[in-house]
């Protein structure tokens, strides 16, 4: 089995928001970054995950299997971290711990302790006395000290501050020392990434838009600036998206080196990072944006 | 094993780490048999994805110059002393093809390079 | 699931101390009949582990872990039955110290305070449910203890209707408390399925 989760023809409506005939995969043993603004659909994906949230149709499976048949199952081999603390803050971390740990079959009490000597996290204080970033690390030892094959993370650097998430990224390097570990974060903070992602999937409005690993995305990916004389029919079809102004255009492509050979020195061909891929797939092709 | 990475190069991260090993072996600093570290461990320790040390070694793999054994890890293989050799050569032309290339664009001749290469070379 | 009903009895912590100190208070006025204070405890016992997992993220932590949503609420409603018997226990161990005997205890009181606590549980869990993670849920929880406190005004007031004036001896016969128990214990079982069922489709935001 090559998918740690495997998401099929998946709709979903919430209110406005819909996810219409979704398909995905996450690569079991690498570190897959999930990607897309604020309303995206990340969290409700996330959500399915761990069937909080349930499909209208489609198919959601973890290692396999679904919710429907092996829920437990299927959650004894999740570790879950999300943005918003899920901790009953008037609790210790010592109380907390012990109303959870009976929970899973698989409870590694001394892995626990480990996690949160390494944290420095105290176990005899209120909860509500943690900053964020304790927070996190609390919900991130108790995802980890269960032998969980699955590691889910719902944005969980947006509230910390760049010296902890750094923290975070070494952590979760050492997680994937462990080749049977899969690691699916949801993140809009790219510099998160940058270091740790094996896949990128992008999603926005409710549609995956793409799914690549990093070396594809390095290698493909540019963003091409020239005149406008430059565009027409046959030129644009090799741009995912195109804003024009005034002054020129501006595109992006994932076929690099055919650009390269199209436009030769005539454009401004350069590699584009995450966050410009982010930014100019939203674009599509409308003329619509002037700078 | 010593394995400098730079962020800011324009040389992707795992051709980096493929040429320093490459390196390390065509200078003998790694032998046949001698163990590198595991894929997980390296991209720890240079803090990069894992997909990227396991290109760097998939294709030092293909090349020849390690195999991996599962469970156990990767190791330097066997250098046949004329392959070596023949791959030193090779980086020598790539790097005097170089030489050649640049010294037609400042307008040298042949024999400018001649001379100044017989002086480097007593130098040395 | 066991460890779901364990988790709903400790998260009180020294809660219990506390419900137990307004149980004694109760008991010592006197001015109340058993199963006002047996079902007023009971339903803000129950209550208030409705309000802590609203409270914090509960139903999203509990719907993480491993556990299944038909899990979940069974576990909720067996442990309002352990709740309700607790309070039950405490109320007959703290009369029985107090007032220095068995003697003074109605069993019927005692059961009619069960069957009350029962009835409105099962009016108002499904409710809990459906509007759980909704901010109108503290309406839900005032309604629910609320309509434990009328109820039993209600009950009182049959039973004084019943009540023979000359004898002052309930006119209500043990027969017609079975029947009230066993209505009590239907609703439940319904309440308990409706639970099932809303929960099931519930979103966890």
């Amino acid at each position: 089995m090559e998918h740690a989760i495997e998401l099929q023809n998946v709709h979903k409506s919430l209110g406005a928001f819909q996810l219409k005939d979704l398909s995905m995969q996450v690569k079991k043993g690498f570190v897959t970054g999930f990607v897309g603004g604020n309303g995206a659909g990340k969290s409700t994906i996330m959500k399915m995950i761990l069937n909080l949230i349930q499909p209208d149709a489609g198919v959601v499976r973890v290692f396999g299997l679904e919710h429907q048949q092996n829920e437990k199952a299927i959650k004894e081999k999740i570790g879950f971290v999300f943005n918003d603390s899920l901790f009953y803050e008037d609790l210790t971390l010592r109380d907390m711990k012990n109303l959870i740990a009976p929970s899973y079959q698989n409870w590694d009490d001394s892995s626990f302790q480990q996690y949160c000597d390494r944290f420095a996290l105290p176990l005899k204080q209120p909860i509500k006395l943690f900053s964020d970033g304790m927070k996190m690390k609390a919900s991130l030892a108790i995802a980890l000290s269960h032998h969980a094959e699955l590691i889910i993370m719902d944005e969980p650097t947006t509230n910390l501050d760049p010296v902890f998430r750094r923290e975070l990224i070494e952590h979760l390097h050492d997680v994937m020392l462990d080749e049977n570990k899969t690691i699916f974060m949801a993140t809009h903070i790219m510099s998160d990434l940058s270091s740790l992602a094996d896949y990128i999937t992008f999603i926005d409005k409710g549609e995956i838009i793409f799914s690549k690993d990093v070396h594809q995305l390095e290698e493909k990916f540019a963003i091409v600036r020239g005149g406008l004389e430059l565009l027409d029919r046959d030129t644009e079809q090799y741009f995912l998206s195109i804003k024009r102004s005034n002054s020129g255009f501006e595109a992006l492509t994932s076929d690099y080196e055919t650009v390269v050979k199209l436009f030769g020195r005539e454009a401004v061909i350069e590699k584009a990072n995450l966050e410009e891929i982010m930014y100019y797939s939203r674009g599509g092709k409308s003329s619509g944006s002037t700078h | 094993m010593q394995i400098l990475i730079s962020n800011s190069s324009k040389e992707p991260i795992y051709q980096q780490i493929k040429h320093q090993v490459k390196e390390k072996i065509l200078s003998s600093e790694l032998r046949e048999g001698d163990a590198l570290p595991s894929m997980r461990q390296l991209a720890k320790d240079l803090h990069i994805s894992v997909i990227t040390t396991k290109r760097a070694y998939e294709e030092l793999e293909k090349e020849g110059f390690i195999y991996s054994i599962t469970g156990k890890g990767s190791f330097i293989a066997e250098q046949n002393p004329d392959i070596i050799k023949e791959k030193k050569l090779a980086t020598i032309e790539d790097k005097l093809v170089e030489v050649i290339a640049n010294s037609k664009e400042l307008g040298l001749s042949l024999q400018d390079i001649k001379e100044w290469l017989t002086i480097l070379y007593e130098e040395r | 699931m066991v460890q779901l009903i364990k988790k709903d009895l400790i998260v009180h912590k020294f809660g219990w101390f506390i419900y137990f100190a307004m149980l004694a208070f109760y008991v010592l006025l006197g001015k109340h009949d058993s199963e006002f204070i047996i079902a007023l405890l009971s339903a803000i016992v129950t209550v208030y582990v409705f309000y802590f997992d609203e409270h914090a993220n509960g139903h999203k932590l509990w719907n993480a872990l491993p556990f299944t949503r038909n899990e979940l609420v069974s576990a909720r409603y067996i442990v309002l039955l352990i709740n309700t018997m607790i309070t039950s226990g405490v109320f007959i161990v703290i009369s029985v110290i107090i007032k220095g005997g068995w003697e003074q205890l109605a069993w019927q009181h005692i059961v009619g305070g069960f069957a009350l606590v029962i009835i409105c549980s099962a009016l108002f869990f499904p409710c809990l449910y459906g509007f759980a993670q909704s901010n109108r849920i503290l309406l839900w929880f005032i309604l629910y203890v609320g309509s434990v406190v009328i109820g039993i005004y209600v009950l009182s007031d049959i039973a004084s209707k019943m009540m023979d004036s000359t004898t002052k001896m309930p006119l209500w016969s043990d027969g017609m408390l079975f029947g009230l128990s066993l209505f009590a214990i239907c609703l439940y079982l319904l309440s308990w399925l409706l639970s099932l069922m809303i929960y099931k489709k519930k979103e966890i935001i």
